[in-house]
């Protein structure tokens, strides 16, 4: 071995300082927003790649020399995964995306009603898991370089805990720098897909010197085949479908897994080009782990450690440089996971561990000048600090004993835990946070007592005689056969016994109980991806103020970026200065921003503590409820209003019609006015003119012209009198003079005034005057008025020569109805409700010496009176009725006889 | 083939429904030809030799990836933010 261990070791520092300078330099990008090629799905495929670690780098070359085409499934799972994206991880990462998830523990703890006590259990469960796994790499680790320094040059110890330090510090310097909303860390990703590149192409170098430098292509390998080998066993069996849905579940439930999956994606997008590129990325992985395997197998002494044929062949064919780029692989498979998962596990122990112990201890004070974030960041750096530890003291503790896959398979069985209440969280709406929590309790235990303490062998907790015999002597209790039930394989043992238990107890339980309010709500917004807009509860934090508000996020998010995030939500609100109304999108803005950085659960009770409110009680959903009936009250009002808006507005047509109407009507009344005016005025003035023009003319001539203008001159006056009196009659600005009448005498005045026209047309005018002798409460005058206008309408249009007038008067209570009817042609149907219009005139022959007004006069006047003038339809002739008042003092002295 | 009538995009909504189901049923396609006593029938069970399984799991494995890739070309436009 020509290659110095110091020189090897100076290679390293040299590949660590040129990844910080890779994740500086990304952080930089990142920091001025080019983030280009930083948010490419090419970098995050690789990222994702992490899930190779130095388990699979070196492991699955040792599975493979030991178990044949094994090693397989612990790919397969992870590509029947990413080819289901369509359906299941883009689900994930949406709702991850959407509810600013910032870990595993958080989404559980999120879906199911933002339960802290959940959060504690999944980061307790992903701790125990992921220990052994960081103690895995460091294993590993120094197992490599122990491989190069064969002279014993390096305690295996101090290695570790330099290799231990060293990732701490790169994890910290990019993992905490800045407490991201979002949680996304470009300078660790950028780095690890960096590394996702190298121990690919050392594989990968490794796989073609071995097929085409030591054996002389692919025939040579196969038929070097170890006949051992050659004929394994069947390929299916009970452990095969085991691992591959164990590293199927794994490769979502693992905490660093979950990190770059779902919380380092920046776009949903990348998903697409990751279903196939991580599949080929796992498939050029293992393409060459068998040929390494079986020409280790032949060509190595036997009793070489199968696990790091991919270092020791090359090294054995003096292949130095080759080597040292297959150390680099498996250096950068290790670094990359321990980083991720120190970064992941820091992120779940201080958001759902230390920051909820320290809200509670600070419960009742005043905000410290103190904030939050300088806390966070110090809480996730001792928690990195914390994890890596652990897992040195792990690696400490075991000695680096064991084969290194058993230890992979029983940290992915306890992180699989997860799994029930992930899948049941994302598509069934009716698993409810103490099915979860029941579940995980069990799948936890059952884990722990079958699976990770019997790992010790004996040599924690559990000792070798409960290991042999069970828990207290007790025979059902032995840990590699709980209650008699003996699968030959403790690894599906264990997976029946707790996987088994732990989604049978999650479903039973949530059966069995009911979601609390805040739990079906996250229900909603985690299986409706459309909802993840997401409704918040109304009316719960009102009482907050802008100002507490802005105070808590400075402590949460720094104090530039909570007041940076207060701009650009009081921009949205449309406010160009000052702080954003407290509404409840704004408050769920922030919670969610606050999720970002501690978590759903922490933030979600930091927001209820200034808030005011507990959780979301039965008050809070009664306050909601009326909130809800309060508005349907008030659109039933609005819309009751709007019913009468659009009657009135009926109404105001209606009016509007009428008063275009009446405006018409003015019109024609005027030029009816004018028309009549007009035709006099233009005989006056002619026979005026001829007067004063001619002198020859006759004085029997000049007196008829002289008669004819005063004729006309009266009809004039007349005309001019009627239109005033029914002006005034419609104002109802009438004087009238009332008195107690015989009707007998007013009819008996009619009849004198008209008695020249009776005489002129020899007219008869029937009458019973001992029934006319009813008194009434009247206007002499403007009765007797009334009467000479129907009489000597009668006698002019409805008698002609030698016709008969009949005037009927009968009593109906306290009315007198007389009736003035005539033997004439009568109105036509047609024409009845002209007749009392002014202007009137049914036919051309009716209109000498009338104004047309008689009938609208009269009427007014009885109306004025108190009483009618209606048309009565007779089957012949015409009849106009008078309705008019009986006096008072008669009614009583009839009453009384 | 005679046109039945349906507009492009009619056409074009169902084929991207045709390959949404083609998505769902991927992963079933993965647990059949991978974790069902499928293989070893393929493979030959305990009488089976090495290469031949390796040569089966590889190449089913292949076929798979090629199918993911022309999926999510497929999908892709489908896949953004809503």
């Amino acid at each position: 071995m020509t290659l110095s261990f110091n020189l090897l070791v100076s290679i390293c520092l040299a590949y660590v300082a040129a990844l910080f300078l890779i994740a500086w330099a990304a952080e930089r990008r990142a920091s001025r927003g080019r983030l280009g090629i930083l948010r490419s799905p090419v970098v995050y495929t690789l990222s994702i790649s992490v899930y190779c670690t130095a388990w699979t780098y070196y492991g699955a070359v040792g599975s493979a020399a030991r178990s044949g085409l094994e090693f397989v499934t612990i790919y397969l799972g992870p590509t029947m995964v990413f080819v289901s994206w369509w359906w299941f991880l883009r689900k994930l990462v949406r709702v991850g995306r959407a509810q600013r998830v910032t870990s595993i523990a958080d989404l559980i703890s999120s879906r199911f009603g933002k339960s802290a006590t959940l959060a504690v259990i999944v980061t307790l469960l992903a701790v125990a898991g992921t220990t052994p796994y960081i103690a895995l790499q460091l294993q590993s680790l120094t197992l490599s370089f122990s491989v190069f320094a064969a002279d014993g040059a390096a305690d295996p110890g101090i290695t570790a805990l330099w290799v231990a330090i060293g990732l701490a510090l790169f994890t910290i310097i990019f993992g905490t720098r800045n407490i991201d909303a979002n949680e996304r860390h470009h300078g660790v990703v950028t780095a690890i897909a960096v590394e996702a590149i190298v121990k690919l192409v050392a594989l990968i170098a490794v796989g073609i010197f071995v097929v085409w430098g030591v054996a002389s292509g692919p025939g040579d390998i196969a038929a070097r085949i170890d006949p051992e080998l050659l004929h394994g066993q069947d390929v299916f069996s009970g452990r095969w479908v085991t691992l591959i849905f164990l590293s199927a579940a794994a490769v979502i439930c693992l905490p660093r897994m979950f990190q770059v999956i779902v919380v380092e994606n920046s776009d949903e997008r990348h998903l697409a080009t990751a279903s196939w590129a991580f599949p080929l990325y796992l498939f050029l992985m293992s393409l060459f782990v068998l040929p390494i395997a079986i020409i280790g197998l032949s060509e190595l002494p036997a009793g070489s450690n199968p696990d790091l044929f991919v270092l020791t062949i090359p090294l054995a064919r003096n292949q130095e440089t080759l080597a040292t780029l297959a150390f680099l692989g498996g250096f950068s498979a290790a670094t990359s996971m321990v980083i991720v998962a120190s970064l992941a596990l820091a992120t779940m122990v201080s958001n759902h561990i230390v920051m909820p112990v320290w809200l509670r201890m600070s419960k009742d004070q005043t905000p410290a000048s103190d904030d939050v974030k300088t806390l966070l960041i110090r809480s996730r750096r001792i928690s990195i600090v914390g994890v890596l530890s652990l897992g040195y003291l792990y690696y400490q503790v075991t000695g680096g004993t064991g084969a290194l896959a058993s230890i992979g398979l029983i940290a992915f069985l306890g992180v699989a835990q997860v799994l029930p209440a992930l899948l049941g969280g994302l598509f069934w709406r009716g698993a409810t946070r103490r099915g979860a929590l029941a579940g995980l309790s069990i799948g936890f235990a059952l884990w722990l007592y079958t699976s990770f303490l019997p790992s010790f062998e004996g040599g924690f907790l559990l000792t070798a005689s409960v290991l042999e015999n069970g828990l207290f002597g007790v025979e059902a209790l032995r840990p590699r056969a709980l209650f008699g039930l003996t699968i030959e394989d403790p690894l599906v043992h264990s997976l029946v016994w707790s996987l088994g238990a732990n989604a049978l107890v999650f479903v039973i339980i949530s059966l069995a109980s009911f979601p609390r309010p805040i739990e079906r709500l996250q229900a909603m917004q985690f299986i409706d991806r459309s909802a993840s807009g997401g409704a918040r509860m109304g009316g719960i934090s009102r009482v907050t103020t802008s100002e507490e508000l802005l105070v808590l996020a400075q402590r949460v998010l720094g104090r530039d970026q909570g007041i940076r995030v207060f701009n650009e939500i009081a921009a949205e609100q449309g406010r160009s200065s000052g702080l954003p109304e407290p509404t409840d999108s704004f408050i769920e803005k922030l919670e969610r921003e606050f999720a970002g950085s501690v978590g759903a659960a922490t933030a979600h009770a930091m927001m209820n503590q200034i808030a005011s409110g507990a959780a979301i009680s039965v008050q809070d959903l009664i306050a909601v409820a009326d909130e809800t009936a309060q508005i349907m009250e008030y659109s039933a009002r609005l819309e009751s209003q709007s019913k009468e808006l659009a009657e009135t507005a009926a109404e105001l047509r209606a009016a509007n019609q009428k008063l275009t109407e009446l405006s018409d009507q003015k019109d024609a009344f005027l030029s009816q006015v004018s028309h009549e005016l007009r035709t006099p005025m233009t005989s006056i003035r002619s026979f005026a003119e001829i007067l004063r023009d001619s002198e020859k003319v006759e004085t029997a001539q000049r007196a008829r012209f002289l008669s004819i203008i005063h004729d006309e001159s009266q009809r004039l006056t007349r005309l001019l009198d009627d239109i005033l009196d029914l002006s005034f009659l419609e104002n109802g600005q009438i004087m009238l003079n009332l008195e107690e009448v015989r009707l007998a005498h007013v009819i008996d005045r009619a009849l004198a005034a008209t008695e020249t026209l009776q005489t002129e047309s020899n007219v008869t005018v029937i009458r019973d005057r001992e029934v006319e002798l009813i008194p009434v409460e009247t206007d002499f005058d403007r009765l007797t008025q009334v009467f000479i206008n129907l009489i000597s309408n009668a006698i002019r249009h409805g008698c002609g020569e030698g016709g008969e007038i009949v005037i009927q008067t009968t009593q109906a209570g306290d009315a007198v109805h007389v009736d003035v009817s005539d033997r004439g042609p009568g109105v036509p149907a047609d024409k009845i409700d002209l007749i009392f219009e002014k202007f009137a005139r049914l036919s051309a022959k009716a209109t000498a010496g009338s104004a047309g007004l008689g009938l609208p006069i009269s009427r007014q006047i009885m109306l004025n009176l108190g009483g009618a003038l209606d048309y009565l339809q007779r089957p012949a002739g015409s009849t106009f009725r008078v309705t008019t008042p009986v006096s008072r003092a008669d009614t009583a002295v009839q009453s009384a006889a | 083939m005679k046109d039945t009538g349906h507009s492009a995009a009619d056409r074009r909504g169902q084929i991207g429904r045709k390959v949404r189901d083609l998505a769902a049923i991927l992963p079933l396609l993965g647990v059949v030809f991978f974790a069902s006593p499928l293989i070893s029938a393929i493979t030959g069970g305990d009488e089976g030799e090495l290469p031949n399984a390796v040569f089966y799991i590889f190449v089913v494995w292949a076929v798979l990836i090629a199918l993911a890739f022309i999926l999510s070309r497929l999908l892709r436009s489908d896949a953004g933010p809503e």
